[in-house]
């Protein structure tokens, strides 16, 4: 038989926190002994809020100097995305900072590193014209493991390209569907003695004829004067929507004590929920 | 409850200054609330605090026209905001390798006193480091409720929770701080 100061418990115990215990802790009231680690940390949290104010980002220095264009006279509240954007985080800025302080020999690899890069990327876009882009598109062909294919998507086929069989019939080879083995007359010659068609007479049933240039200038389909809208994607990319709307993580508030709209959170999910 | 005066009696008119877009208006507001929303920030684990408050006064200048109630319910709006932007860097931070931490990332704001700016530097990096230790939840709660001074239901709000949830995460949360700082002996 055990003395009873032989056991130890295996387990600290845990004082017992009533609501009232908690709101002192919460308020900052003083609290029993036993809680005094508690109120200890709830001190340090609440310190943790008391410095001075964090060096604001540039655009909201801005605003803190300057206020907002709205101030003279615009309806309040009208305050766009712009008049707020911050381009210049305090990382970037420390890049920019660093990249100012390398060496000119350095700087000049940069820049021809840089250059290299654009031209590589406007070949791949197909944005240059027609003789540096195939030089280009050589050369990535020669140098890295991708294709163009004639249509200069990278990883296209190209016509002498091998099929998915591996046996050489890519799209030049026989279609096994029969498609391109009949051959107009027009284009052989039998019809009129020279091989090929004119080209000057397109039936009006062939596909994209609405879209055809006619010979009368003024006759043309419409053209739409405002440019479309480009991104600087290449050619051939989706251009991602442009929302004007709020940003999702700022949530709507009416009157008092009414709560505002509660966009798509998502709350961290614990196992101490 | 503390922590609720912090523009003197005068939150209406800065509300208006503010929503004017007066630089007076918004810099009163920045000057009340920025501290207390770093501080949040900070303890929570943000990659960068610093940039994160910025962002947050931003939307919040933004979208001010749209709010309505008294100095209470700006508060907690306002960390409703920081809680999601919060949720946002989250979010980022598991689509990319975080960062390397830059030389000023863990700054002493310079004071007058370099030694009091060390020690409270400390004593913020232990209670993180407890407050790491909390389950997400629980530390939400204990966070908005000693640091924001949000009342159980405007943290329910913030957090999109019911009150009877958010006291439970409260009492848990305390509960386990407990444990842990008499288990551990961490100084405080």
């Amino acid at each position: 038989m055990s003395d009873p100061g032989d056991h130890v418990p295996q387990m600290p115990a845990t004082p017992l926190l009533d609501d009232d215990t908690i709101d002192a802790l919460v308020e900052g009231r003083p609290v029993a002994d036993q809680h005094a680690s508690l109120a200890a940390f709830a001190c340090r949290v609440r310190a943790a809020g008391e410095g001075p104010p964090p060096p604001p980002a540039p655009a909201l220095a801005r605003l803190l100097r300057d206020g907002l264009p709205s101030a003279n006279g615009s309806r309040p509240g009208a305050i766009s995305a712009a008049d707020t954007a911050d381009h210049y985080p305090a990382r970037r800025r420390h890049l920019v900072a660093k990249a100012a302080g390398i060496g000119i020999a350095a700087k000049i690899g940069l820049g021809v590193t840089a250059a290299a890069a654009t031209v590589v990327g406007a070949g791949a876009g197909g944005l240059l014209p027609d003789r540096a882009d195939r030089m280009v598109r050589d050369a990535i062909e020669v140098v890295t493991p991708f294709g163009f294919g004639d249509d200069g998507v990278p990883g296209g086929r190209r016509s002498e390209d091998p099929g998915p069989d591996g046996t050489g019939s890519g799209t030049s080879g026989a279609d096994p569907d029969g498609f391109g083995e009949d051959v107009s007359s027009d284009a052989t010659g039998e019809s009129d003695g020279e091989p090929g068609v004119d080209g000057q007479d397109i039936a009006d049933e062939a596909p994209g004829a609405t879209n055809r240039p006619s010979d009368d200038p003024g006759s043309g389909p419409p053209v739409d004067p405002a440019p479309p809208v480009t991104t600087g994607g290449p050619p051939g990319f989706p251009t991602p929507p442009v929302t004007t709307g709020p940003p999702p993580d700022v949530p709507g508030r009416g009157a008092p004590g009414v709560p505002g709209t509660v966009g798509t959170s998502t709350t961290l999910a614990g196992s101490e929920g | 409850m503390p922590g609720h005066d912090r523009f003197d009696g005068e939150f209406d008119a800065v509300l208006a200054a503010a929503r004017a877009g007066e630089a007076r208006g918004v810099e009163r507001i920045f000057l009340a609330l920025s501290p207390v929303v770093e501080g949040y920030l900070r303890l929570q684990g943000a990659a960068e605090p610093q940039d994160l408050t910025s962002e947050v006064f931003l939307a919040m200048v933004r979208n001010i026209g749209s709010f309505e109630g008294d100095e209470a319910s700006f508060r907690s709006w306002v960390f409703t905001i920081a809680h999601r932007r919060l949720l946002d860097e989250r979010r980022r931070a598991t689509r990319r390798p975080a960062p390397a931490p830059l030389d000023e990332a863990y700054h002493h704001r310079a004071g007058d006193d370099v030694e009091r700016s060390a020690l409270d530097a400390v004593a913020t990096e232990q209670v993180r480091a407890l407050c790491e230790r909390l389950g997400p939840n629980q530390r939400d709660v204990l966070l908005l409720r000693l640091l924001g001074q949000l009342t159980v239901e405007e943290a329910a709000d913030v957090l999109d929770k019911s009150p009877g949830a958010v006291k439970a995460l409260q009492r848990r949360g305390f509960r386990a701080l407990a444990r842990l700082i008499e288990r551990e002996g961490v100084p405080l």
